[in-house]
């Protein structure tokens, strides 16, 4: 049993104890805190706070639950000299992320058919799904591996996958630097090779549905985003391209004997400042790079989706912002009134830098960064502003939380017919799998308002709007 | 008057749990919850005086289920076909079931029971005539199975079964809450024997992983670890695969039944 500390609105602090280096911080309102399993989550962020070079907090956002190692939700930042580097902290969905696009339609308008016709177009065009990526096509070659994993989204649009313009509507425009290809093994590029531009499986999706409220109107509407308008959000990562290169960092690790010491063996960990510690921030920057490309390449064919179902033209459906929530990254940050370069750990986490912040696009400064949150499948999702909250370091929550387990969530709906529970809601489902359907069913989650209450209370990131799904593909 | 004595049609078999498909081509189907594997048939018989002598029946040489896979289909018998069934290569123990079930025919003749001097052929019966036999092998795909106990059934008909005594085995897995991947309790009585039992768990969840098991059985948690995701990696790279990838997680424990047992977490 953790004792909390109320140290702020939805903060709590976790007092240090033992070997932990820093304290741990809480995101979560009361209300949150009572619902949650807490206590395996909490291990987590006091494992987490024992790590070399840690700085300020292990943090937790209010969607935290049990992960790998690290908490999902958590938050980590290590001196960029003397601290580590885990693949843990990053997880194995490596740039596993959000991006959402409004079309210039009202939802309203659309007719029953074409809803239909939109998603069944959708479905066919994005595989999606265990094992379904291009089939029957080339592939990717070592070639374009070795252009697409350097530069980032910007190899798709080149490829003709979306405009030029969708890159500063992308978190670090589509790129993580310094990515090498070189150190990402063959195994790894074997997986991915025809899976870019997929969904996959679990809890990843393509999302259509309505903007339904407008909680900023002035941040909206430079954002071009208005009540009643289509959106679409999609929800993927680097597939197993990305897992490999995580398990192939994790074996090189544990063999070399970097979890000595560590209260955990999946916190495995090599110094930042090392060869191995590098070898993998490069090799993990390159999974960055092919995510990115991946949810450029789900847009590209959602967009042509719209453009044969509706006649909606690719350029008139805009990217309004990509974010990643697992990865790592060097950010400068203030420091008891010193800049310090910093490894930001974000797994199950999403950066959120407030207004100002040098890395933004123009039409970004001037607001904050757009926060992606995705909840379940029926009640909603949001779209944020980041507030630039120094305490987490610009980080903010990633989701509703699972609540309920996958094997639960499956015997609850054992034996009930799903989709038409689903459509009586309001939702339309289409799957490859009935059984991922089950799993990811709303009640699986935690109710995402409620997550996004504590974010915006803890001064994290304020709510802009309210999107509620309708059409909804899953894996 | 003498009571008549109450006589049942009776059997001994290995009751096999197993991913089964969730769809079959057309025929009378065996209930998933009765297939078996039949290891003596013994007729109309007094079932009173049965119980009596079961109370020295065989142990099986496994004391966790055998873990196996139903590769091929059998259609028996060959001449005139009217049960589809299905041929199991056992992963572990070869010969383990073929050695229990003449122990079970010495005991059976220990106790003046009929034994059947016929060969025995170890199948597991699914459906019944009528069907259509190039559907069943179009739609055939390999699948992971384990003996999970040893039963006394009394058949009552009509394909339906009644377990009347069992004989229960540990299981090789047991599947896990977790919030958020999947986990399962592995038992196994060496480090290899856990490495055999997490691919056939791993394959109770996605069957099609089976044909990338090891054989290569590992003898430490790390070397098992990393087998489990190479046999992750090949199925991804080749047929697509659900699992993220098998955590780096706990330790190989010594259970109160001087078995090993491990908790292995998976990332989906």
């Amino acid at each position: 049993m953790y004792k909390l500390q109320e140290i702020g609105p939805a903060t709590y602090l976790l007092p240090k104890e033992g070997g932990m280096r820093v304290p741990g911080l809480v995101i979560a309102t009361a209300q949150l805190l009572d619902e949650i399993e807490i206590d395996k989550p909490l291990e987590q962020v006091c494992n987490v706070a024992h790590l070399p070079g840690i700085v300020g907090y292990s943090i937790a956002m209010p969607d935290i639950h049990w992960g790998y190692g690290f908490p999902i939700g958590g938050v980590a930042a290590m001196d960029a000299e003397t601290g580590v580097i885990s693949p843990g902290g990053v997880g194995y969905d490596i740039n596993c992320g959000v991006r959402l696009a409004l079309a210039p339609l009202p939802f309203a308008k659309l007719s029953e058919d074409k809803k239909q016709e939109l998603l069944h177009r959708i479905f066919s065009y994005v595989p999606s799904g265990v094992g379904h990526g291009h089939r029957g096509t080339r592939g990717l070659s070592d070639r374009d591996y070795s252009e697409l994993l350097r530069i980032g989204a910007r190899w798709s649009i080149e490829k003709g996958f979306g405009l030029p313009q969708d890159l500063e509507h992308i978190e670090s425009n589509g790129c993580i630097e310094d990515a090498d290809p070189e150190l990402v093994s063959h195994e790894a590029k074997a997986r991915g090779k025809n899976q870019l531009g997929s969904i996959g499986s679990g809890n990843h999706f393509v999302e259509i549905g309505v903007v339904e409220k407008i909680f900023l109107p002035e941040v909206a509407h430079s954002w071009g985003v208005e009540e009643g308008l289509t959106y679409i959000l999609i929800h993927s990562g680097s597939r197993g391209f990305g897992h490999q290169v995580c398990q192939d960092a994790l074996n090189e690790f544990v063999r070399k004997g970097y979890d000595q010491g560590l209260p955990d063996k999946q916190l495995v960990a090599a110094p930042i400042a090392s060869q191995d510690g590098q070898n993998y921030f490069r090799a993990m920057a390159a999974a960055a790079n092919f995510a990115f490309n991946n949810r450029q390449q789900i847009l590209h064919e959602v967009r042509q989706a719209f453009q044969h179902v509706l006649g909606i033209p690719g350029e008139q459906i805009k990217l309004i912002y990509d974010v990643c929530h697992n990865i790592a990254k060097f950010e400068n940050h203030e420091v008891e009134g010193k800049w310090r370069r910093l490894c930001v750990h974000r797994k199950g986490a999403t950066r959120a830098f407030g207004p100002g912040a040098e890395e933004l696009a123009p039409i970004f400064k001037k607001t904050g960064q757009p926060v992606l949150v995705p909840g379940d499948m029926m009640r909603a999702s949001h779209l944020m502003v980041g507030m630039g909250n120094k305490l987490t370091w610009c980080s903010s929550c990633h989701g509703a939380g699972r609540a309920r387990s996958r094997v639960k969530s499956m015997a609850a709906w054992r034996g009930k017919d799903i989709y038409d529970y689903m459509e009586k809601h309001g939702v339309t489902v289409m799957a490859s799998s009935g059984r991922t359907v089950a799993e990811e069913m709303p009640d699986a989650y935690k109710d995402v308002d409620s997550v996004v209450e504590a974010v915006q209370q803890a001064s994290l990131a304020k709510m802009v709007a309210r999107l509620t799904p309708r059409l909804v593909i899953k894996g | 008057m003498q009571e008549e004595p109450e006589e049942k049609r009776l059997f001994l078999a290995a009751h096999i749990e197993a991913a089964w498909p969730n769809h079959y081509p057309e025929g009378r189907l065996t209930a998933e919850e009765s297939r078996h594997i039949t290891l003596a048939f013994l007729g109309s018989i007094d079932y009173p005086a049965l119980q009596d002598a079961l109370k020295d029946f065989p142990k099986p040489p496994f004391q966790i289920a055998l873990a196996g896979i139903a590769e091929t289909l059998a259609f028996l018998p060959p001449t005139h076909p009217r049960v589809v069934a299905l041929n199991v290569r056992w992963l572990e123990e070869e010969n383990a079931l073929a050695a229990y079930h003449s122990e079970i025919g010495v005991w059976l003749h220990a106790h003046h029971y009929p034994v059947d001097p016929r060969p025995f052929f170890f199948h597991v019966t699914v459906g019944r005539a009528p069907f259509e036999r190039q559907a069943w092998e179009q739609e055939f795909r390999p699948i992971p199975l384990f003996i999970s106990g040893i039963h006394l059934y009394e058949s009552l008909g009509n394909l339906h079964y009644q377990s009347l005594w069992t004989l229960p085995l540990i299981r090789p897995f047991t599947e896990l809450d977790h919030t958020a991947d999947i986990a399962f309790q592995i038992q196994g009585k060496t480090a290899q024997q856990i490495h055999l039992h997490a691919q056939l768990a791993l394959a109770f969840e996605y069957p099609p992983i089976a044909q990338f098991f090891s054989a290569n059985l590992q003898d430490s948690l790390d070397e098992i670890i990393i087998a489990l995701n190479q046999m992750v990696s090949r199925a991804d790279a080749a047929i697509g695969c659900p699992f993220k990838a098998v955590s780096f997680h706990g330790q190989i424990t010594k259970t109160n039944d001087q078995l090993l047992s491990w908790e292995m977490i998976v990332d989906v």
